[in-house]
């Protein structure tokens, strides 16, 4: 092996996790190659000090905060006569625990489920469940149903297998055993995650805390980056290659946000609703109904689920019209880092002379101000990261 | 009597409210950090903790002991993780200055062992380290939290992030470069942790 392979591999050989053969390798190649041993001391020793983080202590106050999420979350039943914060919590417990959550289990598994491989066990979302957060409406429940399929879909099959190729870019190839102790079976891991019982009642379904408004759809528009838009539809392998070689740290995620919406003609409506909120909890997203108009639903997912999420949303009913929008926002990424970069570096002078108390009083307002401004680019950057890594699905219904 | 945490999960499902508050006291710290280490401030780690045990409330009835109870509520936690990468803007409403400010809380559990100026230089490197973290990309950070901090095996993160065993390794090995070239960019703190470390670092990941 030469360097370059030896540096490669040098993080799964820290973990064990590499065959006796090629861990032979690298310990001879260590041995004679200052370069590599000087790269394999420096990743040891950032491996420790991330492993030696101390625990962190939450502050005074977060297991108040923790209840009265859970009450005001509407999970539960608010008690009329709290005798202390402490008796109310502990009585609240126990009045539901034996009732609102058993559905609830089966849609964490299954988020975790989704994520292994939905292929492992097909028809799953059929008989899962849904996890409910606060903010949404969510009702558990099986039901089947398949129709056709758009045409219109077939567009955006390769795109599904392009985010594939993304996820799942390098072959194990050298798999060895895992060397800690958190390592679970995966037979361990499929009886875990096998959904919950289906027994979850209907009466068990969450109540929706007021104030659904929510502005996700506020996405940056970017009309003239349209030709751009590649990584979903036509990534090659050389470009994946590409891709994986790249810098570390810099244009390392995805770019494009991606948007659908489908309407939908089913028959049942509510049986619909149910199972698409099953589905989206399995691939690791989740769904809501429209607070104003029990027609729509609004389902965020993960970008590299969304097209299979689509796919097998288009089943369950006859699609009458569906759209897909791209967006490719790398422009306004690199922009932004750009522009951060740029404050960081007068941060950093401004911050220095401060430090060596040469700064005067227009250049301390000039500092708080660049750190006002770098945190409100970081936010917008950190807004279109999340715009690009949870895909939107709109979908409207029409009742047979 | 200690009960074990099977034992408290039981209670709770058999009703008994007290076994939940002892089941979080148990677990805080632990998924706190977890949290905080992921989302780099207090403000969004108590709200990723808070929501990583409502969901370990929510599910209870679904654990079955196939696995430890801790390698169950990790599992929830980084998933819980996963999923804040797509909302946590919505949230945001602190800055940078916070973010890669370390707090009081973040002390070693052990720092009684070192000397007042060691303590301090420990401190000052750990808030170094997260300030690292900070800079990393979410999916950096996410697997490295995933990894180090809560000691996931290679399987485990392959079947959370749906991606093989290959995929993880060189994810993990990107990550780590990553941070390296971070912490190098930190001049001496590579050697500080040589220094730390031969003095034994508490090392953080679950039992």
């Amino acid at each position: 092996m030469r360097c370059h392979d030896i540096c490669e591999n040098l993080s799964a050989y820290i973990d064990g996790m590499l065959e006796q053969s090629d861990a032979s390798l690298v310990e001879q190649h260590l041995e004679s190659c200052p370069g590599c041993k000087s790269e394999y001391d420096d990743l040891l020793v950032t491996v420790e000090l991330v492993r030696g983080l101390p625990e962190v202590k939450p502050p005074p106050g977060f297991r108040d905060e923790l209840k009265e999420r859970m009450i005001t979350g509407g999970f539960i039943e608010s008690v009329p006569k709290p005798v202390s914060r402490r008796l109310f919590f502990r009585r609240w417990v126990g009045m539901v625990a034996a009732a609102a959550v058993i559905f609830i289990t089966a849609g964490i598994a299954a988020l975790w489920y989704d994520d292994r491989g939905m292929q492992l066990v097909p028809g799953l979302e059929e008989q899962v469940a849904v996890a409910p957060e606060p903010e949404q409406n969510r009702i558990a429940g099986r039901a089947g149903g398949s129709t056709e399929q758009a045409d219109k879909m077939m567009a955006l099959k390769d795109a599904d297998s392009a985010g594939d190729d993304l996820r799942k870019e390098s072959a194990p190839s050298a798999a060895g055993p895992e060397a800690d102790n958190y390592s679970v079976t995966p037979e361990e891991l499929e009886k875990q995650e096998e959904p919950g019982e289906p027994e979850a009642p209907a009466a068990a379904q969450l109540r929706s805390p007021a104030g659904g408004a929510r502005d996700e759809d506020v996405v940056p528009e970017d009309p003239d980056n349209i030709e751009n838009n590649l990584m979903f539809t036509a990534l090659t392998d050389e470009e994946n290659t590409a891709r994986d070689a790249a810098p570390l740290g810099t244009g390392d995620g995805p770019s494009q946000v991606v948007e659908y919406s489908l309407t939908l003609q089913v028959d049942d409506k509510q049986k619909t609703i149910e199972l698409i909120d099953s589905m989206a909890a399995k691939h690791g997203g989740f769904a809501e109904t429209r607070q104003d108009d029990a027609d729509q639903m609004l389902i965020t997912v993960p970008f590299y689920n969304a097209q299979r999420l689509v796919e097998k949303v288009g089943r369950l009913g006859a699609v009458t019209d569906q759209q897909s929008e791209q967006k490719d926002m790398s422009a306004e990424i690199k922009q932004l880092e750009k522009n951060i970069g740029e404050l960081k570096t007068r941060e950093q002078n401004l911050a220095e002379k401060l430090q060596q108390n040469q700064a005067d009083q227009t250049e301390e307002k000039e500092l708080t101000a660049v750190r006002e401004q770098i945190a409100g680019l970081q936010a917008q950057l950190n807004e279109i990261n999340t715009s690009v890594i949870m895909s939107k699905v709109e979908l409207k219904f029409i009742e047979d | 009597m200690r009960y074990t945490d099977e034992d408290l999960v039981q209670k709770i499902k058999d009703g008994d409210q007290d076994a939940f508050d002892q089941l979080i006291h148990r677990y805080e710290g632990k998924i706190y950090s977890v949290a905080y280490r992921f989302m780099g401030n207090h403000a969004d780690a108590g709200d990723l903790a808070q929501d990583t045990f409502i969901r370990m409330y929510q599910a209870l009835p679904g654990f079955r002991g196939d696995s430890s109870f801790a390698t169950w509520l990790y599992r929830i936690a980084a998933n819980a993780c996963r999923d804040e990468l797509r909302k946590r803007q919505r949230r945001r409403s602190v800055s940078m200055d916070e973010m890669i400010e370390a707090s009081p809380a973040n002390i070693p559990a052990a720092a009684g062992e070192y000397s007042p100026e060691e303590t301090v230089q420990r401190h000052e490197t750990q808030r170094q380290v997260q300030e690292c973290l900070n800079r990393l990309s979410d999916d950096h950070r996410l697997i490295l939290v995933m990894r180090e901090i809560q000691g996931l095996s290679y399987e485990e993160i392959s079947g959370m992030l749906d991606c093989s065993l290959g995929t993880v390794k060189s994810r993990i090995s990107r990550a780590r470069n990553a941070l390296k070239e971070r912490i190098k960019e930190q001049g001496e703190l590579l050697n500080r942790g040589c220094r730390h470390n031969e003095k034994g670092g508490k090392q953080n990941a679950m039992p």
